[in-house]
């Protein structure tokens, strides 16, 4: 690819949304509303513009050549060696430099693009929010933060994105600062995320000191490419990270995914995800929906260098994968607030996804994220309607008959829903039946593994139809839900846009014959993450697809037959199971658990060194050298005389004491 | 010559241990910076001599750099002295005792 | 030789007592040209001849003519009495002597362990037949313009600042204590 051109397309994509973010902050809230309105939207949406550029300029050129590094500017440079050559790619260059392949052009489309219809769709959303100008600023500024992290081609610059991405989210969770419940889950959100931070940085330092080159010299580099260039075959003990499976690529690989896990809200580290739903709709429709959660399926194809060596880690990511995939549907069965059903629903994709990955499936994983952003992105922006059209209720036992009063939003809703269970013909139908057939074809522990994520399709179904039904259809049980308005042509035609891309992106992974450039979703990110291993024979890829598709129907079944119907009781399984259900509405206790022999611990001993540790050593001790100083400073001052002779002469006195003693010791 | 050598340093330490007495000893501040000239005066010596001693111009150099940073502090002592003097006060070093307060 | 240098030192001391020792401070300026061109001789048989001149220069014209101006300006007389038998002026000049002493056992010892008492240490590659071979003023400004470039550029700015600071404090505005 031309590098100039890039470099403009690169600049642009990186710094609309930085002025965007920069000009509103550093207003400090002067700006007109009519201008943020227009510049928060229009600078993501002129990204978008400029990524779709990079799209059509990339599609034109072979794929041998769909890759470019692009150094904006060098910093923290102490490479060895000069020039170009590989001489020069050794040793530390935190140089700024971002990476324009086929993979980071699909997810600054899917950042820019559907970051732009949320950002439109919250011109509407937060209307009457009095800090409208600070909204658009943390969004704009996430979207940059976003962009850093998935365009960044050193390691350092991806730490400063990942770390910039969970700030904008912290300020978003946190957005409205007046509800305490706000604030903790914000807090919490942070936290979690930090702890991901550090894998992700020790597995940085850990490359950056073991990275070991062709000759067997250390590399000591930041460079991704670099690193995916020498981690490559890896079979000697002297190259690479050492040998497939050692100890020390399974370490970085198991450190890498500690920070996807955190991002990615997979267990242990996803408690603060259904918490993140205090933030703004449209916040968690663009964060905790369609992109910076997927940063960790993002992270895990990225490097697959190193997970490709590392299949202890590998299998580690897909069991991980698979079980809070499992763990996270289950819960959200019973969940009654709209937008945690979601978030649930969101945790137990993604866990597919990071499942896919796991399993060296990467393209499938990536294009279950592309089909997912679209369509959650689509769920929480029309339960954004719904929550907005009845006064910020939640809670779905509040709903009901909405589908007469908010048709087209309920037309949305479902295409969501369908897109989301994998019905046929809609885009997670696609992405679902490309990911299992794989998972079945490449799976470690096949196929109990893939046994569970087919499982995983009745959930998905249950709990989104579960919504459908009990929001949408029935009686109103609440006065706001009776004279509940359609949203606004602002907050209607983003979802419009969505619903569209839900039902036909999943076209794009069909290999068009004559459609070339566009020649299907896998072979365009071919030049990346290479091909699966294995692929799926014709056999077991029908048999996935039939399972998969039976088990969703299964899955809508029994939601007519329990709401709709009504021939199944609702009470069967909190009678029969108690303790099945207990356990799935309150969320597996894992909250209680970490409050329990985490927080608590945590508390009791800063309350311990509060009153036992603070007054008496830490202030005891200051203040004695307080005291003592002020005692040595008493005594001193009767030498200030203020007689410039008397200073001169002591002065002399000594230096002349000093020379006595050298000479003593000299002679 | 050789013999002569330790007298230029002895001279040299002489020369400043006479401006030193001059500083604690005398109260006219015009004096006391005379004695310190003296003082910087016999470090040059020593300097020069050091610079020939050892056939390298850094002692030389530094030196010249004495001298400039004597004529700047001449420069700005006198000045200082002229404002007090200017002040109404006499010049005596053992009235000129602010520092104390 | 060590004629020169005996009565150049003779001189040098007798200039530097008489500075400490005068009663007015007029016959203090004076002994301190003495003290300076008798330093100038002293350089001279060091094979310094450029830093002769520049003493003569700077120290004897420029810095003295200075202080007898100011003493002029200023006319401060004889209104200090520097008492043989005052009690600073004995333990000073014990000090003195005990610090000249001490220093000339040191010199002594360092000579001889580093040098065998001779003039040359030969350690550099500056030995005065070069130097005046190739130009006193030549060697030290070559050796000025390059080695010593920062020092001799901060020594610029030092001499503004002082030339500045000179000029505020000058300035006839308040009385300055």
């Amino acid at each position: 690819m031309n590098p100039t051109f890039t470099l403009v397309l690169a600049a642009i994509v990186l710094g609309l949304p930085t002025a965007g973010f920069l000009v509103n902050a550093l207003t400090f809230g002067k700006l007109p509303k009519a201008v943020v309105a227009w510049m928060g939207p229009g600078v993501v949406l002129g990204s978008f513009v400029a990524a779709v550029v990079a799209l059509v300029a990339m599609m034109s050129r072979p794929p041998s050549d769909r890759g470019i590094t692009i150094v904006f500017w060098h910093w923290l440079n102490a490479s060895v060696g000069s020039g170009g050559g590989v001489a020069a790619q050794a040793g530390l260059n935190a140089n700024f430099s971002v990476r324009i392949d086929p993979l980071s052009v699909l997810m600054m489309l899917v950042i820019t693009g559907i970051g732009g219809l949320i950002h439109v769709y919250s011109v509407g959303y937060m209307d009457h929010d009095r800090s409208f100008n600070r909204f658009f600023a943390y969004m704009n500024l996430f979207v940059t933060s976003m962009l850093v992290l998935v365009m960044s081609n050193t390691l350092v610059f991806l730490i400063i994105g990942w770390a910039m991405v969970a700030f904008a989210s912290y300020a978003l969770i946190a957005f409205w600062y007046e509800r305490k419940s706000a604030v903790v889950a914000g807090r919490k959100a942070f936290v979690t995320q930090v702890i991901g931070d550090v894998g992700l940085v020790l597995a940085a330092f850990l490359i950056f000191l073991n990275l070991r080159g062709p000759s067997g010299r250390l590399l000591h580099t930041v460079n991704m490419q670099t690193i995916f260039d020498n981690v490559g075959p890896g079979a000697h003990f002297h190259q690479g990270l050492g040998p497939v499976g050692g100890g020390m690529v399974t370490a970085i690989g198991i450190l890498l995914f500690l920070g996807a896990a955190a991002k990615s809200a997979q267990w242990p580290l996803h408690t603060w995800l259904p918490d993140a739903m205090e933030g703004p709709t449209p916040v968690s429709a663009l964060i905790h929906a369609a992109t910076m959660v997927t940063a960790g399926v993002y992270l895990v194809a990225r490097f697959h260098p190193i997970y490709q060596q590392a299949p202890i880690a590998a299998s580690l990511v897909a069991a991980i994968g698979i079980g809070t995939a499992l763990m996270a549907g289950f819960i959200g069965c019973t969940q009654y607030d709209i937008k945690r059903v979601i978030a649930y629903s969101t945790m137990s994709q993604i866990g597919l996804m990071i499942f896919a990955v796991g399993v060296g499936a990467y393209s499938a994983g990536m294009f279950q994220l592309v089909a997912h952003a679209c369509f959650k992105a689509l769920l929480f922006l029309a339960a954004g309607n719904v929550i907005h059209a009845i006064n910020d209720e939640q809670d779905i036992r509040a709903m009901g008959g909405l589908s007469q009063r908010m048709k087209w939003t309920f037309a949305c809703f479902t295409v969501g829903a369908l897109a989301l269970s994998g019905i046929p013909f809609f885009a997670g139908f696609f992405s679902k039946e490309e990911l299992l057939s794989n998972g079945l074809a490449l799976g470690p522990a096949v196929p109990w593994l893939w046994l569970v994520g087919v499982t995983v399709n009745v959930l998905t179904s249950f709990y989104i139809f579960r919504v459908v039904w009990v929001a949408f259809k029935g009686e109103p049980r609440s006065e706001a839900a009776a004279h509940a308005h359609e949203a606004p042509p602002v907050m209607l035609i983003p979802v419009v846009v969505l619903a569209g891309l839900a039902a036909v992106v999943g076209f794009l992974n069909i290999d068009f014959a004559g459609f070339a450039p566009v020649t299907g979703f896998t072979s365009f990110l071919r030049p990346v993450l290479g091909v699966p291993s294995h692929q799926p024979s014709d056999l077991v890829g029908g048999l996935a697809l039939l399972a998969g598709v039976v088990l969703s129907l299964g899955g809508v079944g029994i939601v007519w037959a329990v709401y709709g119907k009504a021939v199944i009781s609702r009470e069967l399984v909190p009678r029969r199971l108690p303790w099945l259900y207990q356990l799935s509405y309150n969320r597996c206790y894992w909250d209680e658990l970490y409050d329990y022999t985490l927080v608590r611990p945590v508390a009791a001993l800063a309350r311990g060194v509060r009153t036992i540790l603070e007054p008496d050593v830490v202030d005891a001790a200051v203040a004695g050298v307080r005291d003592a100083i002020a005692t040595l400073a008493d005594d001193f001052r009767t030498f200030q005389t203020g007689f410039l002779k008397d200073y001169a002469l002591v002065f002399f006195f000594f230096a002349l004491v000093g020379l006595v003693v050298l000479g003593l010791r000299l002679t | 010559m050789s013999g002569m050598f330790p007298g230029f340093l002895i001279l040299s330490a002489a020369l400043f241990a006479i401006g030193a007495v001059g500083v604690l000893v005398r109260r006219n501040p015009l004096v006391v910076f005379m004695s310190i000239e003296l003082m910087l005066n016999a470090a040059n010596l020593a300097l020069i001599t050091y610079a020939r001693y050892t056939d390298t111009m850094a002692g030389q150099i530094f030196a010249l750099f004495v001298i400039a940073v004597a004529a700047s502090e001449v420069v700005v002592g006198l000045a200082l002295i002229t404002g007090v003097y200017r002040s109404g006060r006499r010049l005596d070093l053992d009235e000129l005792s602010e520092m104390s307060e | 030789m060590t004629v020169i240098f005996g009565i150049a030192a003779g001189l040098a001391l007798v200039g530097a007592l008489g500075v400490v020792l005068s009663q007015r401070t007029l016959y203090s300026a004076l002994s301190l040209v003495v003290n300076m061109v008798s330093l100038a001789v002293l350089f001279l048989l060091l094979d310094a001849q450029f830093l002769a001149a520049v003493q003569i220069i700077v120290y004897a014209g420029a810095v003295m003519v200075l202080f007898v101006f100011i003493i002029a300006l200023l006319s401060p007389g004889a209104e200090e009495r520097v008492h043989p038998l005052e009690v600073r002026l004995l333990l000073g000049g014990l000090a003195a002597v005990v610090f000249t002493l001490v220093i000339g056992r040191l010199t002594l010892n360092g000579i001889t362990v580093a040098g065998n008492g001779r003039l040359h240490g030969g350690l550099g590659p500056f030995a005065p037949t070069v130097v005046n071979a190739h130009g006193q003023v030549q060697t030290l400004g070559e050796q000025l313009f390059t080695t010593y470039l920062l020092p001799f550029e901060v020594t610029s700015l030092l001499l503004l600042v002082a030339a500045v600071g000179a000029v505020y404090l000058s300035k006839r505005r308040r009385p300055l204590l």
